[in-house]
């Protein structure tokens, strides 16, 4: 029964992708800061790991928390609120964090909630006009009415290697 | 004057003449009673002297009676006549030689003289005629038929003397009390008739001998001895109006009484059958009682009329003085018919204030009765209060052991809430932990997705898979969500409803607190009904008192308005006694006067 499921869902699932193929479909991973929703590719997420200890370190810059361990893997806890612009800049209580899919770092946003995924089409993500690669947005892109900002991990990535002159 | 004059006069005489009157009635019985005191003493002293002319012949008797005892011996006496019979006559003539010559004395023996021991001897030696026989004599068988006793005969002419006897006669008895003859005496009845002669009551006065049919024994008409009767004419008829007839009046007792204008008395000489007889007028001792009263009459006239004189020299002064009092009187009478007006005004007014105050006394008794009853129906109703308050004092008890009851109920309905509120707590912590595994699973099934997608078009099916874990783990994160929300509600009712029954086991305590006082202030309530009840019959019983004294006090009242009327009628009365006063005081003072006064 479960096979029919899961053949019903593909066939869904399939005629679907004919169209993505079609319209060049990005799925979208949609979180919470506070009250605030933003949204990441989801390709550039690794992993959401959670109740896992931040270890603070001395003389970093303040959006930098501190490291946290990944099954024995280092990954530096980046705190978005300090970066993006809000009013309370202090790291949402929650311990959840967003593994970055990175290739030569390891990168994790402290984030409040994880909401959904969705798939949006390229045409639908607004685009911020002279946006460069060093900006925190890339664009927004609309669900069920809210516009959600997009975020721009790469550029997290290197504000870090600026501050921190590992360049 | 003349009034006066005669006014002055006539009670002296009317006084004089009643004194008069008076001293003649009271004369008259001194008279009367003088008059029985004087026949008394005459019928008394006649009776002595009568007496005393008898008596030497009972001395006689008796001395005969022991001599013929001495010699009782019937054959010693016959033997001494026999031999002697002179010595024996001189016996009996020394006893009888102090006799007068015409009375004899004689003894007879009971064996007659013509038989051998009888015999007859007399004191004058007087000789019988030779068949004279003593015992066919009166006197002699009287003296034998009454033996021991005196008998008397009839008054007889004497042969030998040719006067007026009567022989006393009596029997004698030897020592052995038989009779052996009688001894007998002849009296002359002229020494009686001198006697009776002798006596004199008063100027006018009779005394008589009478026997006892009424003939006279002795009489001034000596014709008239033994031959008429005192009981005859005028006298017998004047003594049958006194109430007596002649056998009453020989009945033996002593009578002396007064009749008309004259006295009578009567009394027996001794044993004998004769009696004396007194009769005279009582003018014989009135006439100096009379000529005295006169005299008086006149002085007690002369005083009279002396001091009828003397009575109106007294009264004209006193006319003078009365005249200036009268004066006095009529003006003091005005002041007084005046006050007599006035006070019956006065009392006029008192009346009707009085009746006033007795209709208000009567409104005051009736309200008093209506009070009484009121406060009869409270004492009722108060009563009635003490019951209901006692009952309300036993359910208010009642109410207070059910409310320590609730609180007891609810204080276990907080325990039961916490415990529940406990039992939730635990049910929060299964949520949280099914919560920490849907986000745990929620996670995961992200990270499946993000590895799905990662793999590209081989990862789908798992995509697939992942996304609807993460699906589910949202389904039961909203619904422990929900749960969390209901437990919270749950909670916040639970909390809403512990602090609901603490602040309803406060109030129940409150509440019980307040039956607690509730309960105080309904037995204070109870006592004061209680008292109120009682002071309600005291009340009653004092408002029942004063009902009675209001009626004491209405009947005193109804009495003095009773009294005011009376005292209003002797007002007016005394008003026109006073006007009568002053009439009279104007009569007193003359008319000159009186018009002088009324102007």
């Amino acid at each position: 029964m479960n096979e029919d499921i899961i053949n019903q869902i593909a066939q869904e699932s399939g005629e679907k992708t004919d169209v993505i193929e079609e319209k060049q479909v990005t799925t979208w991973l949609v979180f919470a800061i506070g009250q605030k929703k933003y949204a990441v590719r989801s390709s550039d997420v690794l992993e959401i790991i959670r109740d896992v200890a931040v270890y603070r370190l001395p003389f970093m810059p303040g959006y930098i928390e501190g490291v946290l361990n990944r099954r024995g893997d280092p990954f530096t806890v980046i705190n978005p609120r300090a970066l993006i612009g809000e009013e309370d800049t202090r790291p949402p209580e929650e311990p959840l964090f967003l593994i970055l899919k990175r290739d030569d770092d390891q990168l994790s946003l402290h984030i409040s909630d994880i909401l959904f995924f969705t798939d949006i089409e390229e045409g639908d993500l607004n685009i911020i006009p002279g946006n460069n690669d060093e900006g925190f947005f890339l664009g927004t892109l609309v669900y069920s009415g809210d516009e959600i900002p997009a975020l721009n991990t790469n550029a997290f990535e290197l504000l870090i290697r600026k501050d921190l002159g590992s360049a | 004057m003349r009034k006066l004059i005669i006014s002055s006069v006539l009670p002296p005489a009317i006084v004089a003449l009643f004194a008069c009157f008076s001293f003649y009635l009271v004369n008259m019985s001194i008279v009367r009673k003088n008059v029985d005191t004087t026949v008394d003493a005459a019928i008394y002293k006649l009776k002595g002297d009568i007496q005393g002319i008898l008596q030497p012949t009972i001395d006689k008797m008796s001395n005969w009676q022991a001599i013929v005892k001495e010699i009782h011996d019937e054959a010693a006496l016959s033997r001494i006549v026999r031999d002697d019979e002179k010595t024996l006559f001189h016996v009996m003539k020394g006893i009888s030689s102090d006799l007068s010559e015409d009375t004899m004395f004689y003894y007879a023996t009971l064996i007659s003289r013509f038989k051998r021991g009888g015999f007859f001897i007399n004191s004058v030696g007087w000789v019988p005629d030779p068949d004279w026989e003593p015992s066919s004599r009166g006197w002699f068988k009287d003296a034998v038929a009454n033996k021991g006793q005196f008998t008397y005969t009839e008054p007889y002419v004497d042969d030998r003397t040719g006067k007026l006897c009567a022989t006393f006669s009596q029997s004698i008895d030897d020592n052995r009390g038989r009779v052996i003859g009688v001894a007998a005496m002849d009296v002359m009845l002229d020494e009686l008739s001198q006697v009776v002669l002798d006596t004199k009551v008063s100027e006018r006065s009779n005394v008589y001998i009478l026997l006892s049919d009424g003939r006279y024994l002795t009489n001034p008409d000596s014709s008239k001895i033994m031959s008429e009767n005192y009981f005859t004419g005028k006298r017998a008829s004047d003594l049958k109006m006194a109430g007596y007839k002649m056998e009453d009046f020989f009945d033996g007792e002593e009578k002396s009484f007064v009749y008309k204008d004259s006295f009578y008395a009567v009394s027996r000489i001794g044993s004998s059958p004769w009696f004396v007889m007194v009769d005279g007028v009582i003018s014989d001792f009135s006439a100096v009682f009379i000529h005295k009263l006169i005299i008086i009459l006149c002085i007690l006239l002369v005083l009279g009329g002396g001091s009828a004189v003397v009575n109106v020299w007294i009264l004209g002064s006193m006319r003078k003085k009365e005249r200036g009092l009268a004066g006095r009187l009529l003006s003091e009478t005005q002041n007084l018919a005046v006050a007599s007006k006035e006070n019956a005004a006065t009392s006029q007014d008192q009346n009707v204030a009085v009746k006033e105050v007795v209709a208000t006394m009567e409104d005051n008794t009736t309200l008093s009765e209506n009070i009484s009853e009121k406060i009869k129906g409270v004492s009722g109703i108060a009563a009635k209060t003490s019951g209901d308050v006692a009952e309300g004092v036993a359910f208010l008890s009642e109410n207070v052991r059910q409310l320590h009851e609730i609180a007891t109920a609810n204080k276990t309905t907080i325990e039961g809430i916490k415990a529940l509120g406990e039992k939730i707590e635990n049910i929060w912590d299964i949520v949280t932990l099914i919560n920490n595994v849907a986000d745990q699973a929620k996670i995961i099934a992200f990270n499946a997705e993000l590895e799905a997608s990662s793999a590209g078009e081989a990862g789908r099916s798992f995509h697939i898979v992942a996304t609807e874990i993460r699906r589910l783990a949202d389904g039961i994160i909203d619904g422990t969500k929900e749960i969390k929300e209901r437990i919270t509600e749950i909670q916040q009712s639970s909390d809403s409803l512990i602090l609901t029954s603490e602040s309803g086991t406060e109030k129940i305590q409150e509440g019980v607190e307040n039956a607690k006082n509730l309960e105080e202030r309904f037995s204070s309530i109870k006592n004061a009904s209680e008292v109120t009840a009682n002071s309600a019959g005291d009340i009653t019983t004092i408002i029942q008192q004063q009902a009675v004294a209001s009626e004491q006090i209405l009947i005193t009242l109804k009495q003095i308005a009773s009294g005011v009327e009376n005292f209003t009628v002797a007002t007016e009365h005394i008003s026109k006694a006073s006007q009568n006063l002053k009439s009279i005081a104007t009569d007193l003072s003359g008319s000159d006067d009186s018009s002088q006064l009324e102007e």
